[in-house]
């Protein structure tokens, strides 16, 4: 079995990092607003991939309603502005916080469970606060959701406020899947994907690892989900709790690369322009198109994780391939 | 090495894969409008579940579309201007329809924009609009909501939903004996709740009793826990709203529970085509509060249609009778019509200032808006089904029938 | 009164509800597959059977074994052809697998039928039971009876015949089941495919009651879930049961607390059993919870 290596970057890492970083910022600042929000929506997208990457593709451990917690987010920071009259920053903090939390307080019972059974767990779980939500009208709004007030301030400026600030989400959430692929806490995860007793054996306390893994994925979901709340003006429970998120994230994650720092950003852009496109082009089948897109990318990429071990199985490969061509050497 | 050379991805990937994306999207670009032409632009649900009562809408828009176009178009400024809408299909969710009215701004450069169908994608859709200070004439939300947060950019043509309830009570307060109790289920969404509310509130103020007022969840797909409850209340009136197919489902169980009011109105139901073939004769009886009707009195300024020629020439066009969908659409780019003349231009301030002085009799009634941007001038009328037919049956003046009451058993 | 009635619905609709959840428990019992496409299988059963009531006049009932059959070929297909290739791979590989498919089947539904929605008033919709204050709708209880026979027939597929004892012996083991001659493709196909029948039967009988559009087959894959969650993986007699408990706690629900208050309770169950009891209540030690 192939020794799997941490993660580690190439030299030009750092300035390619460098290079991608200005470029973004120089496109908030130059396209125009719908190119801004699509770009925006990429950073969404990639900020959820990476949530499921830290709880998924670390631990192992396919959490499918993951997005319960981009839902928390919408609604604490919702509340927290309209019944509370909170800045938006502080009800992002409660956000997080409630995020954090409700991971704490669901992944003792939870992480008992494996495989199929956490994920269908993670689904029930999201459909239950949904809906809760969905009749506590008293403090959510109920069905008839909750509208924001509009931030103050031009428009085009706003724009750009909120696309730097999905950026800088997204950046934060690459920086946490490259510390847990460097820091004993994410080795530790990666034992429990690998085999959860035989970790267990060697003192790890998988119950601490698995809950801090879901806490920090959950905070980022929460972020994101508040930030989009502000950003939309308007949320009701059919969309803050939306499977589709989740599954989206799913799938990016599935063509990034579990465990991997930089592929679900990749798989992000590339599934935003496939779905921006097929939604442009196939009035009436986009939806059909997409589920066969999403039927292919797992039909073809092949069982490895992470791109580092596709490609290394791609090389092995290619190697025997050349040498079957050469002909073995005695 | 080959591993080395292998090693594209990561961040140099990422940036590669972000520019050629950018450059990708930028490039490929949605070429300029042609002159002489006026684009409005519109996200609509061809897919999803409304999507067959929004296909209504757009066919009313492309009514209009037609019709103008034969006669050289829109008059504006001394000069005619065929007018263009450009659709996008929305799926009724919220947020691809912000997205969509924002491509439509950025990319396809509309002039002006209508609005979506459904209370929650039009509440985001406008927000787009009116950050952007684009008018929006929205034909086919009529959610309070939309109107009470201060836009100055939004319009509305049709009645809002404190009247599709409010009707209804109206015309049973008229009604000798005098209805004593009034029973409401509606599901938990905006549209619905806010209807109920209002309903409640207006049977509380002509003396009706509201004896049963709750939600239901959405998808619900056995309604008999509230309806044996409604049952032991013994309303004279049901009154219900929510998804068509809550509301079927509510009339089926509602016959299976045995629940017998001398009134049955819906929000929304009666008028669309699938209601009387699917129930059959369940649906006799069932009422509902429109925005029109082709018997209604009135004649369009513009075009000189009376309410029933334009149902006839639109069932020439199109096939079938229009219910109150198409008219809506319609009167939305009429509004844009007389605003753009009276402006004289395309300057989105001039036309939203027109566009608020708006003061027209159209085919589908009367347009005048309050300082909301909501259409105050026009009432709701109520229909009846009678033999498989719709009938108005309120108000008195444009009634073409009797309402059937109390409902036989 | 108000109790019974609600008790008598929540035993009505339960049988429905384990007819619907049956062929879900066979397939994810046995395969270890999760088939969120299982709604759209269900809804197509509904318009098969709808198609056939509009064009012959066929009574509903009397569609269910060509819905089921239908089903059973497309199911056979569809496994053969599609999911077979994804069958080993990781928990989210398959779910995200099949979540493609489900929306693929939905367009291709969307389509065919439009958005509209359908439903079928058989010509004795009318006919309704008094016992004291509870009322019993013919209709209902002509869906249960059929639920019920269903059920009872898959039970005795899979208890007495060659083909189901293959079934059974590669849920428990699929290497000692190839050791011994048995198929495995084919006979996964086969679960595939009585699966996706069982969830076409059911949509005939959906059709009686309820009105069903293309977007509206996610409801039943949920209930599905909770179901084989209460009654254990890959259980017949459990899926029954756990059907019955869900139509029970729903009605129950309604009426106790707030009606909207439903959802919230089915999923808190579903919450409740897994974390307590994973196996529910018939549950017993399968291939899915050993490759899990």
């Amino acid at each position: 079995m192939p020794r799997s290596k941490p993660e580690r970057r190439a030299p030009i890492g750092p300035l390619a990092v460098a290079v991608l970083f200005v470029m973004l910022i120089a496109a908030g600042l130059v396209l125009n607003g719908y190119w801004q929000r699509t770009l925006t929506e990429v950073f969404l997208v990639a900020t959820i991939a990476q949530s499921i990457n830290i709880i998924a593709g670390f631990t192992g451990y396919a959490a499918f309603g993951q997005v319960v917690f981009f839902g928390l987010g919408n609604y604490t920071l919702a509340i927290a502005m309209t019944s509370l009259h909170a800045p938006f920053l502080a009800g992002a903090a409660m956000g997080s916080v409630v995020c954090a939390g409700f991971a704490m307080v669901c992944g003792v019972p939870l992480f008992r469970l494996k495989g199929h059974y956490f994920a269908i767990a993670t689904l029930g779980l999201n459909e239950a606060v949904k809906a809760v939500v969905n009749n506590w009208s008293s403090l959510t709004g109920g069905g008839s959701g909750i509208s924001l007030s509009l931030p103050a301030g031009n428009d085009r400026g706003n724009a750009q406020v909120f696309y730097g600030a999905f950026l800088m989400l997204m950046w934060a959430s690459i920086a946490m899947v490259w510390l847990l692929g460097r820091t004993r806490f994410g080795y530790a995860c990666r034992a429990i994907r690998a085999d959860e007793d035989a970790a267990a054996s060697t003192g790890v306390n998988p119950l601490f690892y698995k809950t801090g893994a879901w806490m920090v994925s959950a905070v980022l979901a929460g972020l994101a989900g508040s930030l989009y709340a502000y950003w939309q003006s308007y949320i009701e429970p059919g969309v803050a709790f939306d499977m589709d998120i989740s599954v989206k994230g799913f799938v990016v994650l599935l063509l990034g690369g579990a465990g991997s720092v930089f592929g679900p950003i990749v798989a992000a852009f590339v599934f935003q322009i496939v779905s921006t496109v097929t939604w442009g082009h196939l009035l009436t089948f986009h939806l059909g198109t997409m589920g066969i897109l999403i039927m292919l990318t797992v039909l073809l990429l092949p069982q490895r994780y992470t791109w580092s071990e596709r490609r290394r199985a791609v090389v092995a490969g290619l190697q025997s391939a050349r040498q079957r061509l050469v002909g073995a050497r005695p | 090495m080959l591993q080395q050379r292998c090693n594209f991805l990561g961040p140099a990937g990422s940036a590669g894969f972000a520019f050629a994306t950018l450059a990708l999207l930028v490039c490929g670009g949605t070429p300029a409008a042609a002159d002489d032409v006026i684009r409005f632009g519109a996200a609509v649900s061809l897919t999803g579940p409304l999507s067959t009562e929004a296909k209504q809408m757009k066919d009313g828009y492309d009514f209009y579309v037609k019709q103008i176009n034969e006669r050289g178009g829109m008059q504006i400024g001394g000069k005619k201007y065929k007018v263009e809408i450009v659709y996008y299909d929305d799926a009724s969710n919220p947020e691809t329809a912000a997205k969509l009215t924002e491509k439509l701004f950025s990319e396809d450069k509309v002039n002006f924009l209508l609005g979506p169908y459904g209370s929650g994608p039009t509440l985001t859709a406008s927000t787009v609009a009116e950050k952007h200070e684009v008018p929006m004439v929205v034909a086919h939300a009529a959610s309070t909501a939309i109107y009470s947060r201060g836009y100055k950019y939004i319009f509305g043509t049709l009645t809002l939903i404190d009247e599709y309830f409010g009707s209804i009570i109206d015309m049973a307060s008229k009604i000798q004996p005098k209805p004593q109790s009034v029973a409401i289920i509606a599901e938990n969404a905006l549209f619905p709740q806010a209807a109920a509310e209002a309903g409640a509130k207006r049977a509380e103020e002509v003396g009706i009793k509201v004896v049963y007022n709750e939600k239901y969840p959405t998808g619900i797909k056995d309604m008999s826990s509230n309806l044996v409850a409604v049952r032991e209340r013994n309303p004279d009136i049901l009154m219900s709203a929510g998804y068509t197919a809550d509301m079927l489902l509510l009339v089926r169980q509602m016959h299976e529970m045995g629940v017998k009011p001398k009134l049955l109105a819906f929000a929304l139901g009666p008028s669309l085509p699938t209601w009387v073939p699917t129930l059959k004769e369940q649906a006799e009886g069932t009422v509902e509060p429109i925005q029109w009707a082709p018997n209604m009195k009135w004649k369009d300024q513009l075009f000189g249609w009376t309410a029933q020629d334009y149902a006839d020439l639109y069932k020439k066009e199109f096939g079938y009778v229009p219910d109150y969908h198409p008219p809506q659409s319609t009167a939305a780019l009429e509004v844009f019509q007389v605003a753009l003349a009276k402006a004289g231009s395309f300057d989105p301030k001039k036309v939203r200032d027109a566009i608020a002085e708006t003061d027209l009799m159209t085919a589908y009634g009367p347009i005048r808006f309050d300082s909301r941007g909501a259409n105050t001038a026009k009432g709701m009328a109520v229909m009846q089904i009678q033999d498989g037919k719709p009938v108005v049956v309120y108000p008195p003046d444009s009634a073409n029938g009797k309402l059937l009451y109390p409902l036989p058993n | 009164m108000l109790l019974t009635q609600s008790l008598v619905n929540g035993i009505l609709l339960g049988g429905l509800y384990a007819c619907i959840a049956v062929g879900f428990s066979l397939i994810w019992g046995v395969m270890n597959l999760i088939n969120l496409a299982h709604g759209s299988f269900v809804l197509l059963g509904a318009y098969v059977t709808a198609t056939i009531n509009q064009t012959l006049g066929l009574d509903p009932f009397l569609t269910i074994p060509i819905s089921g059959g239908v089903l059973f070929g497309i199911g056979y297909v569809i496994q053969r052809g599609l999911i077979n290739l994804v069958i080993a791979r990781s928990v989210f590989s398959t779910l995200v697998f099949t979540f493609g498919l489900n929306m693929l089947l939905v367009n291709l539904l969307l389509v065919a039928f439009t958005a509209d929605l359908r439903g079928i008033i058989v010509p004795y919709a009318g006919i309704v039971w008094q016992v004291g204050t509870v009322r019993i709708p013919l209709t209902r209880v002509a869906v249960f009876a059929s639920a019920v026979v269903l059920t009872a027939l898959l039970a005795s597929f899979t208890n007495r015949t060659r083909l189901g004892a293959a079934i059974k012996a590669t849920s428990f083991d699929v290497d000692a089941a190839r050791l011994v001659g048995i198929d495995v493709d084919h006979i996964y196909a086969v679960t595939f495919a009585v699966g996706a029948a069982m969830a076409g039967a059911a949509g005939s009988l959906i059709a009686v009651n309820l009105v069903f559009s293309p977007v509206l087959g996610d409801y039943y894959t949920m209930k599905a879930f909770v179901v084989v969650v209460l009654g254990g993986l890959g259980s017949i007699p459990g899926a029954l049961v756990g059907g019955l408990v869900l139509g029970i706690t729903d009605n129950l629900a309604s009426v106790v607390l707030d009606p909207g208050y439903r959802d919230a309770v089915s999923f808190a169950l579903l919450l409740l059993v897994l974390v307590l009891s994973p196996r529910g209540l018939f549950g017993k030690p399968f291939y899915a919870e050993i490759k899990a």
